[in-house]
C-alpha cells in the first residue's frame, strides 16, 4: 500500500486554529484522537517580581473572551494574600458582574454559533448556516439573540465602566459602590432579557427533540463533573466551594477546600499537548476525567436557587437517572444557565445592602500564597499565586475551563473519529462532526469564536510512527 | 534707597512680556499663560534642566535652551513651540519610554500620570527607537510604599523633595547611563531606610507610577501636589 | 437626541495602518460637534452595534485596506445583502453590510456608507505609516462634509 508521508514542522502550526491528531494503528482503526491548545506558557514568568495587585489585570490580559473571569479568580487569589473575607455588598456586586458575563457568552454560544446548527440544519449550505441565515428565516430569534448580548455588555459597562479590561474589581473587593441610578438602569433591563431567555428555552427545548442521534453520541460516556456549589449546594459561580459528583450523580467530593486544590486535582503533562490535562486525583489517570462548565455545574447542584431556573433544572435531571452524561446537553445546561444568571442578578440587585459604601476590605500582604477558584462561563478557572513578604509575585500557576475539559474533550473527539473516520482518509462529514464536539464544549479558543459558518480547523490522522497519512486544513 | 530686581523685557511666541531679572524662561511664560511642557520640573523644587521636554528656541542662539533653568534677559526672542521643538520633545519622550518598561494598561497611575499624558499630547503611539527592556525589580519592602524602577523616569523630584523639603535626604541617584537608578539611603532597600521619614512626599511629587503607595491596583494612584507651594512658603518664611 | 450621523472607526489601533479609521475618527471629532455626529471606534464590527446603527440619517463606516493601493481613498454606498451574499462569518469577517442587515430588526435602515483608505503596514506595533497622512486628512474632510 503506498503511503504519503508528511514531516510534521511545528512551525507550521496555524494561528488561531484548532489542531486535532487523530492516531491510527496498524489496521487503519482509530486508536487516538488529541486536541491541541497553544495556550500562553511562560506566563509565570511573566508575573514573577511583580506587585501581587497588577494580577488581576495582568492576568485579565491572558484572555480576551472572558476577561472578567480571570478578573474574578485572580481578585480572589489577591483576598488570600490580604487574607479578608471581602464585605457583602462587594461579593454580591462581583457575583452580578460574573452573571453578567456568563449571560453575554451564553447567549454568544447558543445564538450565533450553535443556534444556525440546529435551527438551519447540520447539512444547509455553510453560507447560510450563521446568524444571517437565521436573520432571514427567523428575524425574531435574531433579534433576540443581539439584545441578549447587549443586555450582559450593558451590565458590564454599568458596573465597571466601558473599557475593555475593566479595573473595577480589585483586591479586597470592588473600587467604587453600585449607584442607585445605575443599580436601576440595569433591574428596567431585565424583564426583557428575561422574556428573551424564556422563549429561547422553549425554543432550544424543541430543538433538542430533533437531536436525538447527537444527544446519543456526542462525547456521551460516563465522567465526573467539577464545579462550584454554594454552602446549601445550589448554583454559585462567584464564590462557594468545590464539588464533585460521579457519572452516577453521586457526590464523591463535597465542601472541597480550595487552597487544596493540588490534593485532589493533579495535572497530567501530555507529551505533545500544550494543555494541561487534569485528573481526579483520588481515581488516578485516566479513570479521574471529570468535565466542568454548563453541563457539570447542572449535575452537581441540588438546584439552582431561583424560581424559574429550578423548574427548569428539575426537567433537565429527568433526562437520565444519574448525571447528564451526553456533552451535546451543554447547550441545553447553557440556556438554564442564562435564565439562572438573569434571576439571579435581579435577586442581587434588590438585596438592601447591595449599594452600601463598604465594598472593599484594605489589608498588607498577610498570606504568602493565595488560591482564587471562579466559574467562568466554560467552567473552573483556578489562580494560583505565591508572593514573597513584600507582595512581589514568586509563582504562579493558571488551571483554565478548556483545560479541565481537555481529557473529555479528547475523548469526544475519539468517539466521533471511531464513527466517523474509517482507513486514512478524512472526509468533510468526519470533519463537521469533529467541529461540533468541539463547538459543544465551547472551548475558549479565539478560534470557536472566530466563524459561525466554518470553525478553522487543522485535522490530521497520523500512524503510530508520528507519520501524517493525511491531513486537512480548513477556515 | 532700596533697589528692587530689575525689570526685563522679552517675547515669549511674540507676545511682549515683562519679568523681574531673576525670573526664568518658564516661569514668566507660565504667568503669561504660554504653556511649556516640563517633567522633571515642579513649582517649588530647585529646577535642574534634566528631562529637557523644556526646550525652547532663542534668537540668536543655534541650540534650543531649558526653559526651567535660563534666566530671562532683555530684548530675549523666545519660541515655545516650532516643528524642530516638536521633533525633540517626543524623541525625548521617545527615549524615556524605551529606557525602561512602562505598561500603562496594568500600572498602579494608568489615567493619571504626567509621562502618559504627555505621551498623549503629543499622539505618541509607537516608539521609532527600539525598546531596551532592562531588567529592574521592584522594591516593595518599605511598609507603605512602593519602588518600581520599571516606570522611573529619573526626573529626581524624589531625590529634591526629600532633601529640601522634608529634609531627610533619603534618595539619591547611583549608577551612569542606563544603570543609573534613585536608591535610598546607601543602596538599601528602601524598607530598611534609617532616614525615610515615611512621609510620603516622594510618591506624591513622582510623575509616574514609579513611586505608588501600597494598596493601590491598577489606575487607582493619583498624585496630590498641592502640599508643595504651601511648605515652600513656610521654610521661606521661617528663613527670613 | 441621537445624532443623526453615526461614524463607526474599525481597526486595531495596535496594528500600523490598521489604525487609521481610529485617526480619522478622532480627526473628525476635534471638527464637528457632538449633536451632528457620534462616533464609535471599535476594533472589529459586533452584532450588538446594530441597535445604535438604525433610525440614523446616516452611517458611515471608516476602515483601512490592505487590498487597495495606499493612499486612495474611496467612498461606496453600502446595503444589505451585498454582492458578497448574506453569508458571514462573525468577527473577522462581519461586514458594514451585514451591521445594516442587523439594524433592520431594530428599526429603519439608514443610509450608509464605506470609506476606505488604501495602506499596506498591518505589523505589530506599528505607528500609521507617515505616507498616509495626507489620505487621512482627505478623509476627514470627505466624512466631515457628509456628516454635516
Ligand atoms: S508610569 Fe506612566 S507611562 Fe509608565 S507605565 Fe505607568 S502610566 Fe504608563
Amino acid at each position: 500500500m503506498s503511503r504519503s508521508t508528511i514531516t510534521i514542522d511545528p512551525v507550521t502550526r496555524i494561528e488561531g486554529h484548532a489542531k486535532i491528531t487523530i492516531q491510527i494503528d496498524e489496521n487503519g482503526h482509530v486508536e487516538d484522537a488529541r486536541f491541541h491548545v497553544t495556550q500562553l506558557r511562560g506566563f509565570e514568568k511573566f508575573c514573577e517580581g511583580r506587585p501581587f495587585l497588577e494580577m488581576p489585570s495582568l492576568t485579565a490580559r491572558t484572555c480576551g473572551i472572558c476577561p472578567v473571569s480571570h478578573l474574578i479568580a485572580a481578585a480572589k487569589a489577591c483576598d488570600g494574600i490580604l487574607a479578608v473575607t471581602i464585605p457583602r455588598p462587594a461579593s454580591m456586586l462581583r457575583q452580578v458582574l460574573n452573571l453578567a458575563q456568563l449571560v453575554q457568552s451564553h447567549a454568544l454560544s447558543f445564538f450565533y454559533l450553535s443556534l444556525p446548527d440546529f435551527l438551519l440544519g447540520m447539512d444547509e449550505d455553510p453560507k447560510v448556516r450563521n446568524l444571517f441565515g437565521i436573520l432571514a428565516k427567523f428575524p425574531d430569534v435574531a433579534r433576540d439573540g443581539v439584545r441578549l448580548r447587549q443586555f450582559g455588555q450593558s451590565v458590564i459597562e454599568e458596573l465597571a465602566g466601558k473599557r475593555i479590561h475593566p479595573s473595577w474589581v480589585v483586591p479586597g473587593g470592588v473600587n467604587e459602590p453600585l449607584t442607585e441610578s445605575r443599580r436601576d438602569a440595569i433591574l428596567s433591563r431585565i424583564p426583557e432579557a428575561l422574556a428573551i431567555v424564556r422563549r429561547a428555552l422553549e425554543r432550544g427545548k424543541r430543538v433538542l427533540e430533533d437531536h436525538r442521534e447527537e444527544i446519543r453520541t456526542f462525547a456521551n460516556f460516563p465522567s465526573l463533573f467539577m464545579g462550584l456549589v454554594d454552602d446549601r449546594g445550589l448554583l454559585e459561580h462567584t464564590d462557594g466551594k468545590l464539588r464533585i459528583v460521579d457519572a452516577h450523580g453521586k457526590i464523591i467530593g463535597e465542601n472541597l477546600d480550595s487552597t487544596r486544590y493540588r490534593e485532589f486535582i493533579a495535572e497530567a503533562n501530555e507529551g505533545d499537548s500544550f494543555l494541561k490535562s487534569p485528573y481526579y486525583r483520588p481515581l488516578g489517570y485516566p479513570a479521574g476525567i471529570y468535565r466542568v462548565g454548563p453541563l457539570a455545574r447542572m449535575n452537581i447542584v441540588d438546584g439552582c436557587g431561583t424560581p424559574l431556573a429550578d423548574q427548569e433544572w428539575a426537567e433537565f435531571r429527568d433526562l437520565e437517572r444519574g448525571a447528564v452524561l451526553s456533552s451535546f446537553h451543554y447547550h441545553y445546561a447553557r440556556l438554564i444557565e442564562i435564565l439562572y444568571g438573569v434571576e439571579r442578578m435581579e435577586q442581587l440587585l434588590l438585596q438592601r445592602d447591595i449599594l452600601s459604601k463598604h465594598v472593599r476590605a484594605q489589608a498588607n500582604v498577610n498570606n504568602a500564597e493565595g488560591i482564587g477558584i471562579a466559574e467562568a462561563p466554560r467552567g473552573t478557572l483556578i489562580h494560583h499565586y505565591r508572593v514573597n513578604e513584600d507582595g512581589l509575585v514568586e509563582w504562579a500557576n493558571l488551571i483554565i475551563a478548556t483545560g479541565h475539559n481537555n481529557l473529555a474533550m479528547n475523548r469526544g473527539i475519539l468517539q466521533a473519529a471511531r464513527h466517523f473516520i474509517s482507513g486514512r482518509t478524512l472526509t468533510e462529514g468526519a470533519l463537521n462532526r469533529v467541529e461540533a464536539v468541539i463547538r459543544a464544549f465551547d472551548p475558549c479558543l479565539s478560534c470557536s469564536t472566530h466563524a459561525s459558518d466554518q470553525m478553522p480547523l487543522h485535522v490530521s490522522v497520523v500512524n503510530q510512527a508520528g507519520e501524517i497519512l493525511d491531513q486537512k486544513i480548513r477556515g | 534707597m532700596i533697589t528692587g530686581p530689575r525689570i526685563k523685557t522679552l517675547t515669549i511666541d511674540d507676545k511682549p512680556v515683562g519679568a523681574r531679572e531673576d525670573e526664568t524662561i518658564l516661569t514668566i511664560a507660565r504667568e503669561n499663560g504660554i504653556r511649556i511642557p516640563t517633567l522633571c520640573h515642579l513649582e517649588g523644587l530647585t529646577p535642574i534642566g534634566g528631562c529637557r521636554l523644556c526646550l525652547v528656541e532663542v534668537k540668536g542662539i543655534a541650540r534650543p535652551v531649558a526653559a526651567c533653568v535660563t534666566s530671562v534677559q532683555e530684548g530675549m526672542e523666545v519660541t515655545t513651540d516650532s516643528p524642530r521643538l516638536t521633533q525633540y520633545r517626543r524623541m525625548v519622550l521617545e527615549l524615556l519610554f524605551s529606557e525602561r518598561n512602562h505598561v500603562c494598561s496594568v500600572c498602579v497611575s494608568n489615567g493619571g500620570c504626567d509621562l502618559q499624558d504627555l505621551a498623549q499630547e503629543f499622539g505618541l503611539t509607537h516608539l521609532t527607537v527600539p525598546y531596551q527592556y532592562p531588567r529592574h525589580k521592584v522594591d516593595a519592602s518599605h511598609p507603605w510604599f512602593t519602588l518600581d524602577h520599571n516606570r522611573c523616569i529619573l526626573c529626581t523630584r524624589c531625590v529634591r523633595v526629600c532633601d529640601e523639603i522634608e529634609g531627610a535626604h533619603t534618595w539619591d541617584l547611583f549608577g551612569r547611563g542606563m544603570q543609573a537608578r534613585v536608591i535610598t539611603d546607601l543602596n538599601q532597600p528602601w524598607g530598611s531606610s534609617q532616614t525615610c521619614t515615611g512621609c510620603g512626599k516622594c510618591v506624591h511629587v513622582c510623575p509616574t507610577g514609579a513611586l505608588s503607595e501600597k494598596g493601590k491596583s491598577v489606575r487607582e494612584m493619583r498624585k496630590s501636589r498641592e502640599f508643595l507651594p504651601y511648605l515652600r512658603l513656610m521654610r521661606q518664611g521661617r528663613q527670613v | 437626541m441621537t445624532p443623526p450621523v453615526l461614524l463607526i472607526a474599525y481597526g486595531n489601533p495596535l496594528r500600523g495602518d490598521d489604525g487609521l479609521a481610529a485617526a480619522i475618527a478622532s480627526e473628525v471629532s476635534r471638527t464637528l460637534p457632538e449633536e451632528t455626529v457620534e462616533i464609535l471606534t471599535t476594533v472589529q464590527l459586533l452584532p450588538e452595534h446594530a441597535p445604535s446603527v438604525a433610525d440614523r440619517r446616516l452611517v458611515i463606516f471608516v476602515d483601512a485596506r490592505a487590498g487597495e493601493k495606499p493612499g486612495t481613498v474611496n467612498l461606496s454606498p453600502v446595503s444589505y445583502p451585498d454582492e458578497a451574499g448574506g453569508g458571514a462569518a462573525l468577527t473577522h469577517h462581519f461586514r458594514p453590510a451585514h451591521l445594516l442587515g442587523l439594524a433592520s430588526l431594530f428599526g429603519r435602515v439608514p443610509r450608509a456608507l464605506l470609506l476606505t483608505v488604501g495602506a499596506s503596514e498591518f505589523g505589530y506595533g506599528g505607528p500609521v505609516s507617515a505616507s498616509l497622512r495626507s489620505a487621512l486628512a482627505a478623509a476627514a474632510g470627505i466624512v466631515a462634509g457628509l456628516s454635516r
